[in-house]
């Protein structure tokens, strides 16, 4: 629950005597989220002509209004519609303080102005979940906004949790994939006007919703009555992942006959984003109707969809950021015919339709069920090649550290540092070969002597496809059976099938392309059914748009119960909640691999786990300003889809000694909510056991992926939160924020290791030296200082000044093996580099963050209604701090030969230098 | 409730111009096919270039020379590891670069200019290179290093595809009286073979993966060695036991020659062995199949299979896990079909007993005749003498599919070293397409 609800709830302490008068007045104060008082707001009684302005001391009041119930409404310039209901008795109702929001508030607009930093691909895990939009969880807690607006630039991940375990809900839909656990930010991304009914809870405390994740969840309301009555039209100029945006939105209300529409459409588009060869084109729709049927029910329906196309960059290695002479080098891209064509393109198209329903049984309590369905393909991009040289232009061998001798490695470097061209792929040459190799192949799609020739290409652009469908059924049962007990319960059931599979973009200037596996040619030579992709379809021969390599299913079911109690004391207030849940998944193969002809087609076993979670807490109120909590969580999950299997995309073979993971979590703290200061301190501990992690990578001796399965990891993540607002007066607040953590793995994990295209397994749970190594991809501490001025001219500048530290880049676990370093002295720097992981540095940011906003009635006195435009201006990383690592791997290629660390050096993500995000808005009522 | 519309009309308008003009191309243009040649003269020959080359020295090239060639040996079969064979009218040369299927961009047939300053020429044991640097961490054994990957189109230009380079016709004796001259070129020897002892070989071993020498003979006695690599995609192949034709790159190591072959299409040996030197007949026959890919035409060593009328052939079948010769004329429209499957040679004197199983399909006629010769050379199948010869096969009474033994077949009646069995299939595509299969051939 935000502050503003909970503020709220404290000022409407009617304090009245029964009277036996038939009027009464009825008198208020309007504040805001800033504490000021609102001036010139329109307080008036819904379905009367009661109305109030208010003066420069927010303070308001109405004479002679019958005792009664009512709804309060609010409109003031600048800030949210607010209505309430209140109950009018005596002579003189005082609502006291009625605290309504800025609509131009840091929070609501810093959505707007996440900054995108391009995102981690590993070299193969590049999961559809991929989001531009990042981080939402933006409820006006100083904590939560810094950790999702200020530190999402340092890729800072709040208590180190990965994605799986803060759960998004869109209209009571969890807007998750079932094969990885991540929330599917993107689906909505660009459609911010429409998204911004959200609430939040963060870490274990009690949600009315759902039962939630460890970290917590955030619940989107997008039902077309909960939309502004206006039309808001805006445009953004930036200089992050995208250029331009544009977005109109219409809401209508609710009208006569109980409906309400929205609609929403944008476009996010550039020929070239911040990191060169990087571009983005993307649209979003959305469409929301609603029907109020009676008082108890309504029925809503939303659709929505973010065609979306957008070249990306790939990570690389610090000696090619060297010699392009910037930490922004992007190897994924090339010139053909003097243009910059892409060859890593994420494109996805995935529509999501969400059909509710709300009763209000009685009073006292709801039902709301929803019904969601999202389905659509998500398409990574990315070059394949048949016995051709490797066209990645980092590939490390045509790079100055893979050579010995110091001068003509010398030469090397200097080559690639002069001539841009060799920094990134040759497409004219990929053509340039397919146009002329022509060849001949024999018993062509399996049919003997029957033989096809042509150009074979030996480069194409493939596309690895994610083609899902989702289906979503859910109940939420909430009531009050007396005035301190708050009861939910709910249930629901999720299916998805996502096919899984490549298929031919283009053939570059050839002709054909044939549907084997190189490497199983190699040692394979003499069978013909080993180097088979598809053996029921030998010899394939491939054209634009036909799928080949890899094809299977992912077929997954999760049901699940909870049910949940909260009782409110007079000093304390307690909940209890339990869920259970039956996951249970196979692989379904869609073609028979060559090599794994026994069990690659078809389905697999059904893998099937029963998990149960629990939590509870309590919250001791010292008085109205000072609370104590504490909660605790204990629960078990089924291990990922993703990670389940050796080589999902070639056989049915589950990862040896595939288990359940165990998670214990308990958080307890101290909040502070004073007018002038509000402040949080947390201190919290988490305990996974028994994950499972499941990584491949293309090896280019093995001509093929490997595959990491890690299994009995387990994972602690201790660490204190503080926040605290404090407002100085005269419009000038401050916030300060620090999150300082420890996330480390509190055990050896196991390692198997297995290719592609053989059955043998490299390493059979080999054991990973890695305890106490920490948990990569985020600082481990992170601190903003932020200095706010708003001025009573509606306008404010909010400065932040940052800082990052603790953070670790994630480990190779291969190279914390007894065979990485066996022969290697232990007193050697050679085992120190092996073993050891990789600081980064700390990081000192600045950012900058301010608005204005005109009422256009005061410059137009013929217009009727309010209408707004508004200047939003944000500009991070001020000092263009352009050395600033925020992920990024170590190879999973190890050289046994030489046991040397730096031949495969690790890859790096950098965040943006100075970037800026420009908004205007015409919001018209 | 009029300027609201107008208001929404005019920002809808003002978006439209704003998404249409941000569309983005999404077709790239494509490049020619390229291959012509670049503005480059050669202006000195491979010839020259090696002509004041002393071996073990080393020399690096400083002055702009360009030599043009065009590919005669590249990567692709994996008989060459990250070396390129060049050739012009007067002589040949090794360039090595650090590319794995560079024959991609350097395939056979392609001309390349080399613009050669800046590199090194030096050797390896006598064979002369071209390479980017020179490696002398053993000074005793300085080598050559391949141009680095990222530099090698700094001195590789290469221009128009699909040149013929016609080998030069030569004989065992003429390329050893001058190896210096013929290093790095493309040679033909005609009329030569196998020497008996490696008949029975594949090119490289691959139970040890590692290259092997194998010897090649004329009928004088002259012989020569060829050198394949286990990573040849040829490795496991083996080779012909007939005489004929051998191209090759010719190369030297040390004293020594060597051949290399850029694929089996260089080698057709399949004439008759050197006069008088009929294939060693083997001591018996013992085939039972399984070794063939079912739907495959059968392919065995020293077994001939002949389409004499029409284009089938003999084919592995299988049922059951069993697999077999069967020959059909069904499905063709051919008026008539005759195809032999033709046994090595074997020793009357110590094998003269024949057995086989034999069964039928889809009975319409008798098609199956079994035949012996004693002339037949292993190639020439017009030119020997058949003799047919009595036995117990399949008859329509037996059942589609039953196997029947052939008992026991004397062969005593017949004499000489060197003798075949035949299996003779006949019949058309019209009436007589009766399914024919045999078995579990064994001559002892």
């Amino acid at each position: 629950m935000n502050i503003f609800r909970f503020v709220l709830t404290i000022a409407l302490v009617v304090v009245s005597h029964c009277t036996f008068a038939q009027n009464a007045k009825v008198k208020g104060i309007i504040t805001d989220d800033l504490n000021n008082f609102v001036e010139g707001a329109v307080v008036s009684l819904k379905g009367t002509t009661y109305t109030a302005t208010t003066d420069k001391n927010g303070l308001f009041q109405m004479e002679n209004v019958p005792v009664g119930d009512y709804t309060v409404e609010v409109t003031a310039e600048n800030h949210t519609p607010y209505s309430q209901a209140i109950k009018v008795t005596g002579a003189e109702t005082d609502l006291g303080f009625l605290n309504t929001t800025t609509s131009l508030s840091m929070a609501e607009e810093s959505q707007d102005n996440i900054p995108t930093v391009s995102l981690s691909d590993t070299d193969v895990k590049e999961s559809s979940t991929q989001s531009v939009s990042g981080v939402l969880n933006a409820s006006r807690d100083a904590f939560n906004a810094a950790a999702s607006f200020t530190f999402s630039a340092a890729r800072f991940k709040v208590r180190g949790y990965d994605n799986d375990n803060n759960v998004t809900y869109m209209n009571g839909v969890p807007m998750t994939d079932l094969v990885s656990g991540n929330s599917m930010f993107y689906l909505w991304g660009g459609l911010n006007d429409v998204t911004r009914n959200r609430e939040s809870f963060t870490g274990l405390t009690a949600s009315g919703f759902a039962f939630g994740g460890i970290g917590g969840g955030t619940f989107l309301d997008t039902r077309a009555s909960k939309q502004r009555k206006q039309l808001q039209a805006s445009f953004a100029l930036s200089n992050r992942a995208y250029e331009n945006r544009a977005m109109v939105t219409y809401g209508t209300g609710l009208l006569k006959g109980g409906w309400a529409f929205a609609g929403s459409l944008s476009r996010r588009w550039s020929d070239e984003g911040y990191v060169p060869g990087t571009y983005y084109s993307g649209w979003s729709y959305f469409l929301a109707g609603e029907k109020i049927l009676n008082t108890d029910h309504s029925i809503s329906l939303t659709a929505f969809g973010t065609p979306t196309e957008r070249g990306k960059s790939s990570p690389a290695m610090q000696e090619m950021y060297d010699l392009a002479g910037s930490n922004y080098y992007n190897p994924s891209w090339g010139y053909q015919n003097g243009e910059k064509r892409n060859a890593s393109v994420n494109i996805s198209h995935q529509p999501t339709v969400i059909l509710s329903h709300d009763w209000k049984i009685n009073n006292l309590s709801t039902l709301k069920s929803s019904f969601g369905y999202t389905f659509g393909e998500n398409i990574n991009t990315g070059l394949d090649w048949y016995n051709a040289p490797d066209p990645r232009p980092d590939f490390y061998r045509k790079l100055p550290s893979y050579i010995d001798d110091p001068a003509v490695a010398q030469m090397v470097a200097d080559q690639l540092r002069n001539n841009e061209t060799l920094r990134q792929i040759q497409w004219d040459d990929l053509y340039e070969i397919n146009l002329n190799s022509f060849e001949t192949i024999q018993n062509a799609n399996g049919i003997t002597g029957s033989t096809y020739s042509g150009k074979r290409s030996k480069y194409i652009l493939e596309e690895r496809v994610a083609d899902s469908r989702k289906m979503h059924i859910s109940t939420n049962y909430n009531a009050s059976f007396s005035d301190n007990t708050q009861f939910s319960a709910g249930a629901s059931f999720m299916k998805q099938k996502t096919d899984n599979f490549k298929r031919v973009k283009d053939l570059l200037g050839g002709e054909f392309y044939v549907d084997i596996n190189q490497y199983a040619e190699q040692d394979f030579a003499d069978s013909l059914n080993a180097i088979q992709n598809d053996a029921n379809n030998p010899n394939r021969i491939l054209k634009e748009g036909d799928k080949f390599g890899y094809n299977y299913t992912s077929d997954i079911i999760q049901i699940s119960a909870w049910l949940q109690n909260q009782w409110k004391f007079d000093r304390i207030d307690v909940f209890g909640a339990v869920q259970i849940s039956q996951t249970s998944y196979k692989r379904i193969g869609n073609v028979k691999n060559g090599l794994f002809q026994n069990n690659s087609f078809g389905e697999s076993k059904t893998q099937n786990f029963v998990n149960y979670a629990v939590k509870g807490g309590a919250t001791y109120k010292l008085n109205g300003r000072n609370y104590l909590f504490m909660n605790v969580a204990q629960m078990t999950r089924a291990p990922f889809f993703e990670n389940a299997f050796v080589s999902a995309r070639t056989r049915n073979q589950y990862v040896p000694g595939l288990t359940e993971e165990r998670i214990f979590s308990t958080e307890g703290g101290y909040l502070l909510r004073a007018p002038k200061v509000k402040a949080r301190a947390v201190v919290y501990y988490t305990q996974f056991s028994n994950q499972t992690n499941t990584v491949s990578f293309y090896h280019s001796d093995y001509r093929n992926f490997v595959n990491y399965s890690i299994t009995d990891i387990d994972k602690r993540h201790v660490g204190t939160e503080l926040a605290l607002d404090y407002t100085l007066g005269k419009g000038f607040s401050t916030s300060m924020v620090l999150a300082l953590g420890q996330y480390y793995y509190s055990s050896r994990p196991n390692a198997t290791i297995s290719v592609d295209n053989t059955s043998e397994l490299l390493a059979n749970d080999e054991t990973v030296y890695a305890k106490n190594f920490y948990v990569g991809g985020t600082p481990q501490d992170a601190f903003t200082l932020g200095f706010n001025y708003r001025a009573k001219k509606f306008w404010f500048v909010n400065l932040n000044f940052n800082y990052y530290n603790n953070s670790y880049l994630d480990f190779n676990p291969a190279r914390r093996t007894e065979a990485a370093v066996d022969l290697v002295d232990q007193t050697t720097t050679q085992w120190d580099n092996i073993v050891t992981q990789e600081k980064l540095d700390s990081e000192f940011t600045i950012d900058f963050f301010g608005g204005k906003s005109w009422k256009l009635n005061n410059y137009f006195k013929s217009m009727k209604r309010n209408n707004f435009l508004v200047l939003n201006v944000g500009v991070s990383n001020i000092l263009n701090n352009k050395d600033q690592i925020t992920g990024g791997y170590e190879q999973l290629r190890y050289d046994y030969v030489e046991r040397n660390p730096d031949s495969f050096k690790p890859k790096y993500f950098y965040a943006f230098g100075t970037t800026y995000f420009v908004n205007l808005i015409l919001r018209m009522n | 409730m009029n300027i609201k519309m107008r208001n929404l009309l005019a920002v809808i308008a003002l978006m439209a111009t704003v998404f249409i003009s941000s569309c983005r191309k999404d077709d790239f243009d494509t490049p020619p096919a390229g291959g012509s040649d670049p503005a480059l003269i050669a202006n000195t020959t491979i010839a020259d270039l090696k002509a004041g080359y002393v071996a073990g020295n080393f020399d690096s090239i400083d002055t702009d020379i360009i030599i043009a060639g065009v590919v005669i040996a590249d990567d692709k079969s994996g008989n060459f590891y990250k070396t390129i064979v060049l050739q012009d009218s007067t002589g040949g040369i090794a360039i090595r670069i650090d590319i794995s299927d560079y024959y991609t961009k350097y395939p056979v047939g392609r001309r390349v200019f080399v613009k050669c300053k800046g590199l090194w020429l030096g050797d390896y044991n006598e064979l002369i290179q071209l390479g980017g640097y020179v490696d002398n961490s053993n000074p005793s054994q300085p080598s050559v290093e391949p141009i680095p990957y990222t530099l090698v189109d700094n001195y590789l230009i290469p221009g128009v595809y699909n040149l013929t380079v016609n080998p030069k016709l030569v004989t065992i004796n003429q390329v050893l009286a001058d190896p210096d001259f013929y290093q790095n070129t493309l040679i033909q020897l005609n009329q030569v073979e196998f020497a008996d002892a490696d008949t029975g070989k594949t090119y490289a071993d691959m139970i040890l993966q590692q290259s092997r020498n194998l010897v090649v003979k004329n009928c004088s006695g002259g012989s020569i060695e060829l050198r394949s690599s286990n990573f040849a995609n040829f490795g496991g192949d083996n080779v012909p036991n007939g005489n004929g034709s051998l191209v090759s790159v010719f190369s030297v190591f040390g004293s020594d020659a060597q051949l290399y072959i850029r694929d089996v299409n260089d080698v057709a040996m399949d004439t008759t062995r050197c006069a008088g030197n009929p294939p060693p007949p083997g001591a018996g026959v013992n085939e039972t199949f399984s070794s063939q890919t079912s739907g495959s035409d059968i392919s065995l060593a020293g077994w001939s299979n002949t389409a004499v009328v029409g284009n089938r052939y003999w084919r592995a079948a299988s049922f059951s896990g069993d697999t077999y010769a069967q020959a059909t004329a069904f499905g063709s429209s051919l008026p008539n079909m005759e195809s032999w499957l033709i046994t090595p040679a074997f020793d009357l004197a110590t094998a003269d007993t024949l057995s086989f199983r034999s069964s039928w399909g889809f009975f319409v006629h008798n098609g199956l005749s079994v035949w012996i010769s004693t002339d037949y050379d292993g190639v020439n199948f017009a030119s020997a003498t058949w003799t047919q010869l009595t036995c117990t096969l399949a008859v329509q009474a037996d059942g589609q599919y039953v196997w029947i033994p052939s008992g026991n077949v004397p062969l005593t009646s017949f004499s000489g070293n060197s003798a075949h069995i035949g299996f003779k299939y006949s019949g058309d595509g019209t009436t007589n397409t009766t399914t024919w299969r045999i078995d579990d051939v064994v001559v002892k």
